[in-house]
């Protein structure tokens, strides 16, 4: 009972949060704004980082007061094993999830486990970012690597992925944990499957030893203060964010001319039936000429 | 260039040093395939780099 009850919550819920999310209005059912006054709470999972969890939570919950938000932030990876636990006992806690693990949403969405929401706002994402009435991509990024310029110097500056594997980058770098980290897991498939990389780089690249972080956002701030010379792998709206908060902050972003990652990834499996939430917001690494392509088509 | 709206109607931010045309690193495995090696990418990714069981979560 409490699932029907729940589900009829989250119509209202998921409407403003993909309102938020592309920062415009849309019209919102009021019979489903009715009902969720009854439930009266909104638990968001989201991986995105803690200011921008905040600030979804803090606009949804202007817009609509009689409901209170919670954001429950963790890296892609836990996010997906909490929902395949509770989707097996039956007990999902949370109404909308986002994280950057694309072949997740696309899995859970298979095995039928998001509920459909005909959202107004489906008719402004192009056909490769959205699925209408399961989920839609917030944004569009490349994963590049991320420079302290102040801890590089310019003729070191790296043009190729494979510059990362010189000797001048021992003990200058750091990388997410790629067994937790969506955006690590995205870029580690497509450089292993990128013929002039491969398993090859991955392995050198570990001769220089890059310390483990946890979490993108953190990592971004610390190589902005000099902690790491480089980040290895890095969505590039963490350069944008950095820029914002503070604008001489020194820090670059370099578009290797292999190319940068295009998203893709897994998840894990769940015989589970079915799950409360209505709209899923997948952060995808794109690079722009996909999106620019996928426009067009 | 940089990151990009997934809305038509809304832009995305400039990144100023972002290539005008990005070349983008493609994978051949469907979603479905992806799924099913991430346990043996990351096991593989670790055994190269002499990593244990205990990594920051």
């Amino acid at each position: 009972m409490r699932i029907r009850r729940f589900v009829t919550a989250i119509a209202a819920c998921t409407t403003v949060a993909m309102s938020l999310a592309a920062g415009g209005a849309s019209a919102t059912d009021q019979a489903i704004v009715d009902a969720a006054k009854t439930e009266g709470k909104l638990v968001i999972y989201t991986g995105v980082e803690r200011a921008a969890a905040q600030a979804l939570v803090n606009a949804f919950e202007k817009k609509y007061p009689f409901i209170s938000a919670e954001a429950v932030r963790a890296s892609s990876s836990k996010i997906a094993t909490r929902l395949d636990a509770e989707i097996e006992a039956d007990r999902v806690q949370g109404d909308v999830f986002e994280f950057s693990l694309l072949y997740l949403t696309m899995s859970l969405r298979k095995r039928g486990e998001i509920l459909k929401y005909d959202s107004a706002n489906y008719p402004h994402y192009p056909a490769a970012y959205a699925d209408p009435g399961y989920w839609a991509a917030t944004g569009v990024s490349s994963i590049i690597i991320l420079l302290n310029t102040r801890k590089v110097d310019e003729p070191n500056f790296p043009q190729s992925w494979w510059d990362l594997t010189k000797p001048y980058w021992k003990n200058k770098l750091t990388i997410d944990n790629l067994e937790v980290s969506g955006t690590g897991y995205n870029w580690l498939i497509a450089i292993v499957n990128e013929g002039r990389l491969g398993w090859k780089f991955i392995e050198e690249l570990g001769r220089n030893k890059p310390v483990l972080e946890r979490g993108h956002a953190g990592m971004a701030q610390k190589v902005a203060a000099g902690e790491y010379a480089a980040a290895v792998e890095m969505a590039d709206f963490h350069l944008k964010n950095i820029r914002a908060a503070a604008p001489s902050v020194p820090v670059r972003g370099v578009w290797p001319r292999e190319g940068v990652p295009v998203s893709h990834g897994p998840p894990a499996s769940s015989s589970a039936r079915r799950i409360r939430m209505r709209l899923s917001f997948t952060w995808t690494s794109f690079s722009r000429q996909r999106a620019r392509r996928s426009t067009s088509n | 260039m940089g990151w990009s709206s997934a809305r038509s109607d809304v832009p995305g931010p400039d990144i100023k040093e972002a290539p005008a045309d990005v070349e983008t690193i493609k994978t051949e495995l469907s979603l479905e395939e992806a799924l099913k090696v991430r346990p043996g990418y990351v096991a593989k990714w670790k055994q190269l780099w002499g990593l244990g069981a205990s990594l920051p979560k």
